[in-house]
């Protein structure tokens, strides 16, 4: 059976001011079937949140290909790849409208989607349910703590019912006693709903409680000498 | 498919019954795909005018006319100065139309809007006086999706504005400049360089 993702020896490089910076040396390659939980480790800068938008779609990679159930999906789009796997993402910036309740944030997430009324209100009492958010549907996320919009975000993905969800460093801006309660909230979401997951963290002990774990390796840059295009002039 | 451009009735008709956030969002994905094609055509233009000048500026050096090849020198290192603009402009939209993606899928509103708000204001300002009739374009979906944002709020009683421009949309126009900057040296051969002593010889 083909695994739910696969990247194939990708390798991505960005034009700087003096030459170009690589990521991943050789290639990075990485199979996630479905259901696992996987962690990709690494420090600031050295392509975790590259690696997320290489496999939604968001960034193309420079070498290698992306495989989505064996399918080669590289020069697809990121719409064209959510309509192959059903995915959702929550990112450690925040995303719930400040101005909105706990359950007008999830309506506007779910209707965006196409989600018929009398549907989203199921779904989103389930997802409330889940994450312990009944008390809190009618507060807005601006009086909330950040531990609690970080179970918002997660109640607003569980709500999309996704195959795949994708978590761009979700503790990061979490207290450490904060991101431990979290940890078990996505393990369970793995567990109970089935759901495959990416996540991506600085902290290896996080990564740790994941059953497989990536470790990523610090960027290279190579050096390019300027060409000169004109007289005094540097195109 | 869209239209550009709205109706009285259409006005009426949205004034009674908004269309909803989603419609509006893929509405100025559409619009911003469109003024990115409009970009790429006078990309193409301004490619071939460079080609033919470079030409020029080369037969003119070969005919040892050093003051004519630094004219069409000149003209060429203008018209690269524009193509690196609207690659750099046609680069940040692509981003743009993603971020819009990224709200419709993951319903990202604020950190997407923001993002989106802060690329379009600084190519907007870019192309003024250069592209006018893309910066013009750009312009209207500003303010359709300023409407929107303020109109997610208003409807709840909101005070001010929650949508501001942020890093990631620094972040992606520095990129854009550097891979328009990049495919320039890929793309474009070099100016030719004119001796400076056969102007004194003329």
């Amino acid at each position: 059976m083909n695994p739910l993702i696969e990247c194939r020896s990708v390798a991505v490089e960005y034009p700087t001011m003096d030459g170009a910076l690589k990521l991943y040396g050789d290639g990075l390659s990485l199979i996630i079937d479905g259901g696992a939980f996987v962690s990709v480790v690494g420090g600031s800068g050295w392509g975790k949140s590259t690696l997320v938008n290489l496999i939604l779609g968001l960034e193309k990679p420079t070498r290698g290909s992306i495989h989505i159930r064996g399918e080669n999906v590289t020069g697809c789009s990121f719409v064209s790849r959510c309509s192959r796997i059903k995915t959702a993402a929550v990112f450690q910036r925040p995303t719930a409208v400040p101005h909105l309740t706990v359950l007008q944030n999830l309506h506007l997430a779910l209707s965006m989607i196409g989600i018929p009324r009398r549907e989203r209100d199921e779904r989103i009492r389930e997802s409330i349910g889940f994450f312990g958010l009944e008390n809190l549907s009618h507060s807005r996320p601006d009086s909330l703590s950040a531990g609690q919009r970080k179970r918002i975000d997660l109640a607003r993905a569980l709500a999309v019912r996704p195959e795949f969800l994708v978590l761009d460093e979700p503790t990061g801006d979490l207290d450490t006693s904060i991101a431990n309660l979290v940890m078990p909230l996505l393990r369970g979401l793995n567990r109970d709903h089935g759901i495959t997951i990416l996540m991506t963290t600085a902290i290896p002990r996080h990564a740790s409680s994941t059953k497989h774990q990536v470790h990523l390796r610090g960027p290279t840059i190579v050096a390019r000498p300027p060409r000169v295009l004109a007289r005094g002039e540097n195109v | 498919m869209f239209r550009e451009n709205q109706s009285i009735a259409d006005k009426i008709r949205e004034a009674i019954k908004p269309t909803p956030v989603k419609n509006r969002i893929q509405m100025a994905a559409y619009k911003l795909r469109n003024q990115t094609t409009r970009l790429d055509k006078s990309i193409a233009r301004m490619e071939s005018r460079d080609r033919v000048l470079h030409e020029k500026c080369v037969k003119a050096l070969e005919a040892r006319d050093s003051q004519t090849a630094t004219l069409f020198a000149n003209e060429c290192v203008q018209i690269r100065k524009l193509i690196k603009t609207s690659l750099s402009s046609q680069i940040s939209l692509e981003q743009a139309v993603l971020r819009l993606e990224t709200i419709e899928q993951f319903g990202d509103m604020v950190h997407g809007m923001g993002s989106v708000k802060g690329i379009l204001t600084t190519v907007k300002a870019e192309l003024e006086g250069k592209l006018p009739e893309i910066s013009t374009g750009l312009n209207d979906i500003e303010d359709s999706l300023e409407n929107l944002t303020s109109e997610i709020g208003e409807a709840v009683d909101s005070e001010g504005t929650y949508v501001l421009p942020n890093d990631d949309s620094a972040r992606i126009l520095k990129e854009a400049d550097l891979m328009a900057e990049q495919k320039m040296r890929e793309k474009f051969p070099e100016i030719p360089q004119i001796p400076v002593d056969a102007h004194r010889l003329r």
